[in-house]
């Protein structure tokens, strides 16, 4: 075009104008945008406005939606470092290759939260690390705490719960008969006498509070009642299933800060069949701290939030005709997303011809984030993630949209179970437009026109072996879990004894060194802004 | 070529930079359903009324508007892009097709021409497949693969240079 005169010697950025580039750009892999920053000047100013302008949302859009939430002096210069960031945990992650793989044995309980990673072992207390590594790159190592003066020589822990702040709550029964750690004992679900709350700062290895419940009187009936739920940064919670009651308390103090009845449909009632599946996540959003009950049904989730701060109820959400998978909430995301299964038309629908169902598997993705200015969570954006044939039930990364799942590696088709091995899923937005097509047409139908329109849609790219042990030949694995956007954790338990004994490995993807004196900032600012 | 046929409803285009060689008229006249697959060209048309089939082209060279109607005369039949990116489902396949391939196997200054041609003249589809070969271009390649594409200086001075690899060294496997 006459207005672009072309300057040789930066290939099509000499001669294509700003809209075009980013139409090419659109088209390559978050790896490959990150390989041409570093063709030249010219090429690096581009991309890098690219990313902070469109990178982001096209590849990690949720990440995006929540870094509108704050948006700031140096977001620019932020976003392109996260995308960068997120390109090299997506290369990390889809290679299968963690920096260090990490064993503990004989793990009872364990929770991560923040940087800390607490478990306890059988008949032997709590340890903790600090997850991130040292300076010289290596794996930190485990603490114990020393909970000895406020436990006793034996006791037993029932629930434990971890703060982001490096914070532990845990309930816990002293014990005085060793003969108390019979399989009876481990199958019920909570102490029937005495039993004792602890407070511990990790830290500092001290014990904040403790206080003994005693057996028989009327405050340890009303406080054994009252089901720890979660330990916030400032606040204790409690749940009481029968009086349908949240208390909150003063985590360093135990003083309690408010006890509130809940609308009835919060908990369920002992008595009524309730629904299949009913749980609970914590929601963090502009420093609120508010907590989801996701009520889950065959086809239908009903989703009630609630304000921790004063145990208010915020909003309701009601999902007929889909299956809820998935509720993904993240410490910085400023709001939650949910993993739906989508309903298939009716039979005899029209769409029928035109989607082949059997070959078509997807999930829809919608990302809900908080609006301080109404004090409620908006439906920001509705995604489909297409899946691929070999995958089967993938877990989600809340953080990554990254998803892990099982392949059975058995060559013997007459093996009853066979091997199974973790493989990872990257997602990439689907450049096919029959699939694309597809996801529209099953989930604009007008059946579901309650439905808002998709945003975007993803396909799973390619499946990555996870490097790591496979189970072993009868144990019983868990689901992996994703403990935070670096790391994955997976627990399974082996033998016939009761209770059995369980290994937890945690796969961390992070960067081993922090590299010093590299400022991207520095080097930004040498070269002309794009203009 | 558009001349070899029998053209039904003629439509002149009048490149303003005339192609290189000799230029004859003859060249520029088209099919209007062709010329149509360009919505700035069909919307010019609908505003000129039916009898006016003469149109100034300011922005394309002759021999990229030769080229960028080769591609509209293959595709006229084509059902015609909505324009609305969410709703055109008739895009069916990522890939693009042999005689696109074919098409587009030219020299890389032409292919970007054709790309800022179908930019101007607002035809989708050529557009993608224009920006898709590109982009198959870069696929896959070191920084220095890509240098080689598209013969671009390096123009990082040595610290700048070093300070970038070592900030991606884990992208250069």
């Amino acid at each position: 075009m006459v207005e672009a005169a072309a300057t040789p010697g930066h290939g099509p950025f000499g001669y294509i104008n700003f809209d075009c580039m980013n139409m090419i750009i659109s088209y390559l892999s978050p790896a490959d945008v990150v390989q041409c920053t570093l063709v030249n000047k010219r090429w690096r100013q581009h991309i890098h406005a690219w990313i902070s302008l469109f990178g982001l949302r096209r590849h990690w859009s949720h990440m995006a939606e929540a870094r509108n939430s704050k948006a700031g002096p140096d977001n620019d210069m932020s976003a392109i470092r996260q995308y960068k960031e997120l390109v090299r945990l997506d290369i990390a992650l889809t290679s299968g290759t963690p920096t260090s793989t990490t064993r503990y044995s004989d793990v009872v309980k364990f929770a991560v939260a923040g940087d800390y990673m607490v478990w306890s072992v059988t008949n032997d207390g709590i340890y903790w690390r600090y997850l991130p590594y040292g300076e010289s790159g290596s794996v930190r190592e485990q603490r114990k705490l020393h909970l000895s003066s406020v436990t006793g020589p034996m006791y037993k822990i029932w629930i434990m719960h971890l703060n982001s702040d490096g914070y532990l709550f845990f309930r816990f029964e002293k014990l005085y008969d060793e003969g108390r750690f019979s399989p009876n004992t481990f199958f019920t679900s909570y102490p029937r006498g005495t039993f004792s709350d602890a407070l511990f700062s990790l830290q500092n290895g001290n014990a904040v509070w403790h206080e003994e419940y005693r057996g028989g009187q009327p405050a340890t009936i009303a406080r054994r009642r009252q089901r720890p739920f979660l330990l916030g940064r400032k606040r204790l919670y409690f749940y009481n299933d029968k009086e349908c009651r949240l208390s909150a308390y003063d985590f360093k103090t135990n003083q309690q800060l408010y006890s509130v009845e809940v609308p009835t449909h919060f908990f369920d009632s002992i008595n009524s069949s309730g629904p299949a599946l009913a749980f609970y996540e914590l929601v963090r959003a502009h420093d609120k701290e508010i907590i989801a009950r996701i009520q889950k049904y065959p086809r239908f989730a009903h989703i009630m939030l609630c304000d921790l701060a004063n145990g208010q109820l915020l909003q309701k959400i009601s999902l007929p005709d889909y299956t809820l998978s998935l509720f993904l909430s993240t410490p910085d995301s400023g709001g939650f997303s949910l993993v739906l299964s989508p309903p298939w038309p009716s039979k005899g629908a029209n769409i029928r011809a035109e989607v082949d169902m059997d070959d078509f598997r997807f999930r829809v993705i919608q990302i809900y984030s908080y609006q301080p200015a109404d004090e409620l969570f908006k439906l920001v954006a509705t995604n489909a993630v297409i899946l691929d044939k070999q995958i089967y039930d993938p877990i989600f990364s809340p953080f990554t949209q990254h998803a892990i799942t099982y392949r059975g590696v058995s060559e013997d088709r007459h093996d009853f179970m066979p091997d199974k091995e973790f493989v990872m899923v990257s997602l990439a937005p689907c450049l096919d437009d029959v699939l694309c097509h597809k996801a529209r047409v099953v989930l604009e139908n007008k059946n579901y026109d309650h439905m808002r329109k998709l945003d975007r849609v993803y396909k799973s790219n390619a499946l990555h072996r996870l490097k790591a042990p496979l189970f072993p030949w009868s144990s019983h694995g868990n689901d992996p879990i994703f403990l935070d956007r670096q790391r994955i954790a997976y627990k399974f338990e082996y033998g016939d004894d009761c209770p059995r004994p369980q290994f937890v490995h945690v796969f961390d993807f992070s960067k081993r060194f922090s590299r010093e004196g590299i400022s991207e900032e520095a080097l930004y600012l040498t070269m002309n802004p794009w203009v | 070529m558009a001349t070899s046929k029998q053209i039904k409803d003629p439509v002149k285009l009048i490149p303003t930079i005339p192609p290189s060689g000799e230029f004859d008229i003859a060249n520029f006249t088209f099919e209007r359903k062709a010329v149509e697959r360009s919505i700035l060209l069909k919307n010019m048309l609908e505003d000129l009324g039916g009898t006016n089939t003469e149109i100034p082209i300011p922005n394309v060279k002759g021999d990229v508007l030769l080229k960028v109607m080769d591609w509209c005369d293959h595709h006229m039949n084509d059902p015609p892009t909505t324009g609305d990116e969410d709703n055109d489902s008739r895009r069916k396949t990522t890939d693009i097709e042999e005689w696109d391939q074919n098409f587009l196997q030219v020299d890389q200054e032409m292919l970007f021409e054709i790309i800022l041609a179908a930019n101007y003249l607002d035809i989708k589809a050529l557009l993608d497949i224009g920006c898709k070969t590109v982009a198959n271009m870069i696929k896959g390649k070191s920084p220095e693969e890509i240098r080689k594409t598209f013969n671009i200086q390096n123009d990082f001075t040595p610290e700048e240079e070093a300070q970038i690899r070592a900030e991606n060294e884990w992208a250069e496997e």
